[in-house]
């Protein structure tokens, strides 16, 4: 009697077995399917639009979906029905600006002009801070001086003008003046002082202090400009 | 389940062994020294031979130091450590000085210098050799070489690779090809050329040095994704051209696609402009373009009328691909737990 129940449950199992199979495949494909429009609209939202997309022509599907065009329509409609919801309570621009592409979680890839300057404004500030906290090594502070003077004079540099000069124990600031046509100039300020000593590592900025006024860093050779931030220069 | 003991000590180990940083991976890109170009308007440049060290070098024919630049893409959109920057030389006269490697911000507006690298001036090869130190770049910033070759002297090649813990996989990702202003060529007879000098943005830019005229510049593009495969879906997420000044008009630069035989052109729309009249330069834009019509083994390169005076500071592709089939599904699988084993495979 055990045995036969134990039969008849088996055969249920096996009769039932088919159909469970079939019930994952399907729980297996929706699952691909939402994780496929997910990776699209994240697509379409780092390249541009939602509209974007929907230029895609009827041939172009077909050769993005390679043999199975009309997996590729179902996602792409899943993809935009997601990005319209998405929209409508708000949570994902409409549009991305040609310089400000979004990502997924909002993280902003492309820095904008001003984010430049800032994060060039937050190297400024490091460097600064970094140079206020060391002591003066009076004889680096001598050696660089005279090296920045000597250089400074170089017939190439005559757009650029040595307005001061302050050095401490591992960093040195140089601000310089720009004559109006001045960005080679600038370009040999670097090259003529990476090949007059070894350095740890220099820094120029050409934009922060105004126009025609640029400011320089250099770290001593074996030290290295300060790092700044998660993401910084140096180290 | 159970634990072993040795493999919790494994796990302590490795936690204790292994940064953070070991997670991500290293892009490395060798670049053959024909690539270096003189610095100066290239017409004056009679004395560079590139036919030596199989080809495949560039050499200083002249009696004297001649300078030369060296541009590198970056592969790396986001802010990445240059962790083997490494440059090969050979001859006599070379210092410890003669090579730097120099970075510039996207917007040109800051300039970057790699410390000092170390010079082995008899390496196991025979040949002199610098090798940089770790170093970092913001994002979309670009970098180059620049080195004055003594006379006689020859680069054999350079290579730089870039650190990164980016995920690679997630469509925000995507590689983005970051190559300086000093690429560009001359469109003509180079020889003919005196008008760009791929000098300045910090070894990094190419100029038209002419006062009144506008001359033509081709910058050629590497692609990340050379081979369409079956289920491919290729196209172009972002690109860019930034350059100085702000006069210029929407059409002065244009992307140009070529198929690998030749026969199917195809020219991307005209790009966005903007302007920034604070720092005076303006960024060429191309958002989303080509979908699904970029063929296998196309080419890609942004041709640009300089204005005089202006400078091409760097351009940019970013090239996405899709692939539908389970078999890259399968991979992208891995790839997620393993970023880079995979990337060169499929990009889903």
């Amino acid at each position: 009697m055990e045995a036969q129940r134990e039969h008849a449950e088996l055969a249920g199992t096996r009769r039932r077995g088919p159909a469970v199979i079939l019930a994952l495949l399907a729980c297996g494909a929706i699952a691909a399917s939402i994780g496929f429009a997910i990776k699209l609209r994240a697509q379409h939202r780092t390249t541009g639009t939602v509209a974007a997309a929907e230029t895609v022509t009827a041939s172009q599907v077909a050769s993005a979906g390679g043999n199975n065009p009309e997996l590729y329509r179902l996602l792409l409609a899943v993809s935009r029905r997601l990005d319209a919801l998405e929209q409508s309570v708000g949570k994902a621009p409409a549009t991305s600006g040609p310089t400000q592409p979004s990502s997924p979680g909002g993280e902003e890839r492309r820095p904008t002009a001003e984010a430049s300057a800032a994060r060039a404004g937050r190297e400024l500030q490091t460097f600064d801070h970094a140079l206020k906290a060391e002591p003066v090594d009076a004889k680096w502070d001598a050696e660089f001086q005279a090296r920045a003077h000597a250089i400074l004079a170089a017939p190439e540099l005559k757009g650029v003008s040595l307005d001061s000069v302050k050095c401490a124990s591992t960093l040195c600031r140089a601000d310089l003046g720009m004559s109006e046509d001045s960005a080679g100039d600038a370009d040999n300020v670097l090259r003529l002082l990476s090949q007059a000593a070894p350095h740890g590592g220099m820094w120029l900025n050409r934009s922060l202090l105004g126009p025609r006024r640029a400011v320089l860093f250099v770290a001593r050779h074996g030290k290295g400009l300060p790092p700044v931030g998660d993401d910084g220069i140096g180290g | 389940m159970t634990i072993s003991k040795t493999g919790l000590a494994g796990v302590a180990l490795l936690a204790t062994v292994v940064p953070l940083d070991a997670f991500g991976y290293t892009l490395s890109r060798v670049y053959a020294g024909a690539d270096c170009r003189v610095t100066g308007v290239q017409a004056n440049d009679t004395y560079t031979q590139h036919s030596f060290a199989g080809m495949t070098g560039i050499r200083n024919g002249d009696t004297v130091y001649r300078s030369m630049v060296c541009p590198a893409a970056r592969f790396r959109s986001q802010y990445s450590k240059v962790n083997s920057a490494v440059v090969n030389v050979a001859g006599t006269g070379w210092t410890a000085l003669d090579c730097s490697l120099t970075g510039t911000s996207q917007d040109a507006q800051t300039y970057y210098t790699a410390p000092t690298p170390t010079f082995k001036a008899n390496t196991s090869k025979g040949t002199p050799e610098y090798i940089f130190g770790t170093w970092s770049l913001p994002a979309y910033a670009t970098h180059a070489f620049r080195c004055a070759v003594p006379a006689r002297g020859v680069i054999h090649k350079y290579e730089v690779g870039e650190y990164s813990n980016d995920v690679v996989g997630a469509p925000e990702h995507w590689p983005v090809t970051i190559t300086p202003g000093s690429a560009c060529k001359f469109y003509g007879p180079q020889g003919a050329d005196e008008s760009f000098d791929p000098w300045g943005g910090n070894a990094t830019g190419m100029r038209n040095v002419l006062s009144s005229e506008r001359r033509s510049v081709v910058c050629p593009s590497v692609r990340m994704y050379p081979v369409g495969i079956l289920n491919n879906y290729s196209s172009i997420g972002q690109g860019a051209v930034n350059v100085s000044g702000t006069d210029w008009s929407p059409v002065d630069c244009n992307l140009h696609l070529t198929a690998w035989d030749g026969l199917t052109t195809l020219t991307a729309p005209t790009a966005t402009l903007t302007s920034n009249s604070t720092t005076s330069t303006s960024q060429f834009f191309w958002d989303d373009i080509w979908h699904g019509q970029i063929p296998p083994y196309a080419n890609q390169a942004y041709t640009c009328s300089v204005p005089p005076r202006r400078w091409i500071y760097k351009y940019e592709l970013q090239e996405c691909a899709y692939d539908l089939s389970a078999e890259c599904q399968e991979k992208m699988d891995v790839e997620d737990d393993f970023p880079g084993v995979a990337q060169y495979w499929c990009h889903c």
